[in-house]
């Protein structure tokens, strides 16, 4: 084959046209990035390039003689290997992004990094920041990106709870609760009580405490290394209690165990009523009237707890891999989905939710939640609090 | 003529469709026999009866479905092994001919192709069955569909995982041992890793379409099994367990009696540290489980060296479980706790092995294979690699086109290497592994990491035996240092207690003594918070009985624990000639009387660890027994106090090295007698049938090292002589002690 000119421009015209024609759909370029769906190409020239011009060179020394030694039917065959392996290769490259955007287009943001030092698992947030609860203890995290360490070395917390007033954040866990200071440098704590618990909740300065067999009412005692708790009341559970929730402004204590939520009276406990969900609760929130309730696979469940005795469940938004916490802004749902990252859904609309984004930074999205308009994202395997403020609305690639 | 061909025609008209009618309705008949047969178990029948019913309607499609789908059910996956497969797929052909978007049929054709190995055509078939499928709104079908296609991609992605290349001019790791004779196989496959570049995200396409068909297949059926079971593996592998959790307990809400949701309940718990929860579920899911695999699972063979598995195999049911239980008592490593922690990795493996290792195709559970087995003996490995299938049989023609799979559980520890071939499953040991591992068998049978024992730190215990206020009893007392700094580092948590405990087993394994008590505990960080706290136990026991005791503490609150485990046999002190107790080494031995004749009147600090710092006392007490008295009532005996040098610690390399030589040499004082005392001592027995000793020794100028000390009394009167001897280390002067 004879290298012409007129070849070689027109071999370089068609390529370009290949990078460059999807560049015309502008709006995908928008969506998905510049290298979207391209990816084969480019890798495709590139490899056969890598590969073709060693072969041209080498093709010139003439030391092989055969069918195919001449430069010209040696380059041509490494041009189509290689184009073929990198076609392949930019291919698999293509279908992966085009896995990752399915479940929403790419949302990026401004946030700070805040860095922890144990494996995270929860956020509870108080006024000035959040205690994030894990593996090996707990962190208070402030919004201005201070930490401090609390509970170092103290395993199987299940949840926490932060009693402001009384500058107390309380874990549960399963050989006890226990009692740290929230603010300051005092880094020891105190064991409360040595009945534990899976869940606990802060509920007009007492201590909601729920275990796999019963839901107490605790009040705090005493002061500094005194502190010690009074049994007000307690109620038998139905089973493994998974999270617990307050609404202050009705008065009522929610209880997330198995597929229910039910509602109780602070006083003394008793039941107001009950409402099935779609699948095993996995953690709870309570934004005014509605509770918003992640059920794994089964998605978010909005619950209208307006009237604590008839709790009904107002909407189920699916389609989620595995939510495994959430919270509300209004009308954006903020889903914590794992591996999948930080689902951003607009609910505005009762009949079409509409996935404004996925934050994809995160590797382990565990934890969510929304302080003063502020969205506070839990990435486990990467160790770190992500602290972000989005426009109202969330635009994608902006 | 031409009326009777007239009628013959119109006869033939009105009569072949009644007569094609009777044939389909007699081969229903035989494929309804076909089936009962099938059913019944059959086959050899079924296939008559199926292959009658496709004679009699050759056109009836369902009729070539059922057979296909009986060669299908006889064949396996082996290579040779291909008429029935062939004939399945010729039957199913032909059904497709006849009712060409048949998803059913595509499923089964699409299972042909899986058995022939030919995964691209299968999944191209399985793709053309779901879109069949989705119209037709057949759930079960398409949950099935969606698993088998989520099957195809998880043998792709086992193939692309941890996949590593090979180091540069380096061809894929060697499995004969005689290729690096000199060296130690962990470390010399650790160094190539540690060379070998991973493959980032190798394989994640694959994973991400198999995850998703299983989460489809559930979603149209979510008691499917088999989507859940290998969901599971992939959640429980990535450490994802509220997921894993969520998972198993919508299984066990479909399928309450089955042992599987169970097992992995109890696997998912046991990961968490939730051992009371997985203990209970484990047990249910082992009463749930056919006889045959609650026995594989509860089977100690794999974990014993091989000559003890062997006798143990040779055990009948009742000796085999009376073998168990004292095995699982004697090895729990926690008595403190109510589970049984070391019980609960061996099922929790047992368990894993069947999840992810299972070969079917083969008719093998997971806890039979190579890896499975190497699973059950040391958990999950540090490092996994794989390498790509190779080109060349690098001297073993086995290993060509094989996939090299490294698994090595760090440089001190063992390295397995396996070859698989690719598609398949299954791996076996690749080169002389399978020897490496018998070898490796016989140094350590098993080893185990617990997730709910992050930290496991040792009690030092001295046990010493005295005589019992009778003669007939043994006094043994047990001296445990209990570690409260190791224990309470790092958890800032006041008013908190640790348990600690004593235990006493008998050589049954069954509980003789068992006392817990909470100590209070103040944090490490106060000023003279105390390090170790000393505490003991003093039994009497009859003599001559042998004893596992075990000595434990642990904070509920960081999981930290600290055991000791020892065993002794209570000496019998008869009356008769002259006897003499333990040495026991202490800290301090002080006179409360001004002439201490029992041991009641002395305060002993016991020294549990036998450790000593450089120019620290040493403190010895001892009794002796039936000293002989003269006529006046007094006794005198002769004491020879000796101390010698066992081995001398010295600092690293070159120290070490010159001290080595100088040993050998005779140049150092190691085997020499440092230090060495004799006196005599009269006393008056008064009746008395012992006399406490004891003695300060100064070790000012010791080396640190080891020592032996010696203890010889000799009874002037009776002539009697007795030795006890005990050892004890010396620390360097800088250290904790």
């Amino acid at each position: 084959m004879r290298h012409t000119p007129a070849l070689r421009r027109w071999g370089a015209l068609v390529l370009a046209l290949a990078v460059l024609a999807p560049e015309l759909r502008a709006q995908e370029v928008q969506k998905q990035g510049f290298l979207a769906g391209k990816r084969k190409w480019m890798f495709a020239v590139i490899a056969a390039v890598a590969v073709g011009v060693p072969a041209y060179i080498a093709g010139g020394s003439r030391t092989v003689e055969g069918n195919c030694s001449d430069r010209g039917c040696l380059t041509t065959i490494a041009v189509l290997v290689g184009g073929g392996a990198g076609f392949l290769i930019g291919l698999e490259q293509d279908q992966r992004l085009k896995r990752r955007l399915r479940t929403g287009p790419t949302l990026r943001y401004q946030s700070i990094t805040i860095p922890l030092t144990l494996v995270p698992d929860r956020l509870t947030p108080f006024s000035g920041g959040a205690v994030v609860t894990g593996i090996g203890g707990a962190e208070v995290v402030y919004s201005d990106g201070r930490v401090v360490g609390r509970a170092r070395g103290v395993r199987g917390i299940e949840d926490a709870a932060v009693l402001e007033e009384r500058d107390l954040i309380v874990l549960a866990t399963g050989s006890g609760l226990l009692a740290f200071p929230l603010s300051g440098d005092t880094v020891g704590g105190v064991l409360l009580d040595r009945s534990g618990g899976s869940a606990v909740e802060e509920i007009e300065s007492n201590l909601a405490v729920a275990d796999a067999s019963e839901i107490r009412l605790v009040r705090i005692a005493g002061a500094d290394d005194a502190l010690s708790t009074e049994p007000l009341a307690a109620v038998a559970s139905d089973g493994a209690v998974a999270d617990l929730g307050w609404n202050p402004f009705r008065r009522t204590a929610w209880v997330l165990v198995g597929n229910r939520l039910a509602s109780y009276a602070p006083a003394g406990l008793e039941k107001l009523g009950e409402v099935a969900l779609p699948g095993e609760g996995i953690s709870l929130r309570i934004r005014a009237d509605r509770a918003v309730v992640a059920v794994g696979t089964a998605g978010v469940a909005l619950v209208d707890i307006a009237d604590p005795a008839t709790p009904r469940l107002a909407r189920l938004i699916t389609g989620l891999r595995f939510a495994y916490s959430a919270d509300l802004d209004g009308d954006r749902l903020y889903v914590a989905a794992g591996p999948e990252g930080l689902m951003v859904i607009d609910i505005s609309d009762e009949s079409a939710p509409k996935v404004l984004g996925v934050a994809r930074t995160p590797r382990f999205v565990r934890d969510v939640m929304v302080v003063d308009g502020r969205v506070w994202v839990l990435d486990r395997d990467r160790r770190r609090v992500e602290v972000a403020e989005f426009a109202a609305p969330a635009t994608p690639g902006q | 003529m031409r009326r009777i061909a007239f009628a013959s025609t119109l006869f033939l008209w009105i009569a072949s469709p009644a007569a094609a009618s009777a044939q389909v309705d007699v081969a229903r008949a035989h494929l309804e026999r076909g089936l009962a047969f099938a059913s019944a178990g059959d086959t050899t029948a079924a296939l008559a009866a199926l292959r009658e019913a496709v004679r009699r309607a050759p056109r009836m499609a369902e009729a070539h479905y059922q057979l296909a789908r009986l060669h299908l059910v006889r064949a396996s996956a082996v290579e040779s092994d291909f008429k029935d497969r062939l004939a399945a797929e010729n039957a199913l052909q032909k059904a497709l001919e006849l009712d060409p978007n048949n998803p059913r049929y595509l499923v089964e054709l699409g299972k042909v192709k899986l058995k022939q190995q030919v995964r691209v055509d299968a999944l191209r078939l399985f793709n053309r069955a779901l879109g069949a499928a989705a119209k037709q709104g057949d759930a079960s079908l398409l949950a099935d569909l969606h698993y088998e296609i989520g099957a195809i991609y998880e043998m792709w992605y086992e193939g692309m995982a941890h996949k590593h290349l090979a180091p540069l001019l380096r061809g894929p790791p060697p499995a004969d041992r005689g290729l690096h004779p000199d060296e130690r196989v962990s470390e010399f496959i650790n160094e190539y890793l540690d060379q070998a570049p991973e493959v980032e995200g190798s394989g994640w396409l694959e994973r991400d379409n198999m995850m998703e068909h299983y989460r489809a297949a559930l979603r149209h059926d979510p008691g499917h099994m088999g989507a859940a079971t290998r969901l599971l593996g992939v959640l429980y592998d990535d450490g994802r367990f509220t997921e894993y959790l969520a998972l198993v307990q919508g299984f066990l809400a479909r399928a309450p009696d089955r042992a599987e949701p169970y097992l992995f309940l109890g696997l998912g718990y046991h990961a968490q540290g939730r051992e009371n929860d997985a203990t209970e579920a484990f047990e249910r899911g082992l009463a749930f489980l056919p006889e045959e695999d609650r026995l594989a699972i509860e089977d100690l063979s794999e974990i014993l060296r091989r000559k003890e598995g062997e006798q143990y195999q040779a055990l009948d049911a009742g000796a085999r479980q009376e073998f168990e239980r004292r095995f699982w008592s004697i090895t729990d490593p926690l008595y403190l706790t109510e589970a049984n922690e070391r019980w609960l990795e061996h099922i929790a493996r047992a368990v894993y092995a069947d999840l992810r290792f299972a070969a079917p195709e083969f008719g093998l559970r997971g806890w039979e294979t190579e890896r499975g087995i190497i699973y059950i003996r040391y958990g999950r490995p540090a490092r996994i690699a794989v390498f790509a299938a190779s080109a060349t049989d690098q001297g073993d023609r086995y290993r060509l086109g094989q996939q090299t799979i490294v698994w090595t559980y760090g440089r001190n520890g063992p390295t397995f290497i396996f070859q698989r071939q690719p598609g398949y499953r299954t791996a076996r040991f690749a080169g002389e592994h399978e020897q490496l591992a018998a070898d490796y068998r016989y140094q350590q049978p098993a080893f185990y990491k617990i997730p709910s024992l992050p930290v496991l730190f040792r009690i030092p215990v001295q046990v010493a035996r005295f005589r019992g206020v009778e003669p007939e009893e043994a006094v043994v007392e047990i001296h445990a240092g209990i570690p409260l700094d190791s224990l309470s580092e790092g958890v800032d948590v006041k008013g908190r207690n640790l348990e600690v405990g004593f235990f006493l087993l008998d050589p049954e394994g069954r509980a003789v003594e068992r006392r817990v008590r909470t100590l209070p505990v103040a944090r490490a960080a106060e000023v003279g918070a105390e390090l170790v706290r000393v505490r003991s136990w003093r039994l009497i026991l009859p003599p001559d009985s042998f004893y596992y005791v075990g000595v434990e503490a642990r904070d509920p609150l960081s999981w930290r624990a600290a055991t000791a485990r020892d065993t002794f046999t209570a000496w019998r002190f008869e009356r008769g000639p002259l006897q003499l107790s333990d040495i026991l080494l202490a800290d301090f031995v002080d006179p409360i009387t001004e002439s201490p004749l029992m041991r009641d009147e002395l305060r002993i600090r016991p020294n549990p660890a036998l450790r000593y710092e450089a120019g620290a006392p040493l403190y010895v007490y001892y009794e002796v027994y039936d000293l002989e008295p003269d006529s006046l009532g007094f006794a005198t005996y002769d004491v020879t106090l000796a101390i010698r040098v066992k081995s001398i610690t010295r600092g690293g390399g070159f120290a070490q090295l010159l001290g080595k030589l100088a040993d050998a040499w005779g140049f150092s004082i190691v085997g020499d007698d440092r230090v060495e005392v004799k006196f005599s001592r009269e006393v008056k027995l008064d009746d008395r049938d012992r006399v406490p000793g004891w003695y300060r020794v100064e070790l000012q100028e010791a080396p640190a090292g080891e020592y032996d000390i010696r203890l010889e009394v000799r009874d002037r009167q009776s002539g009697a002589t007795a030795i006890r001897a005990r050892s004890f280390t010396v620390g360097k002067r800088d250290s904790q002690g």
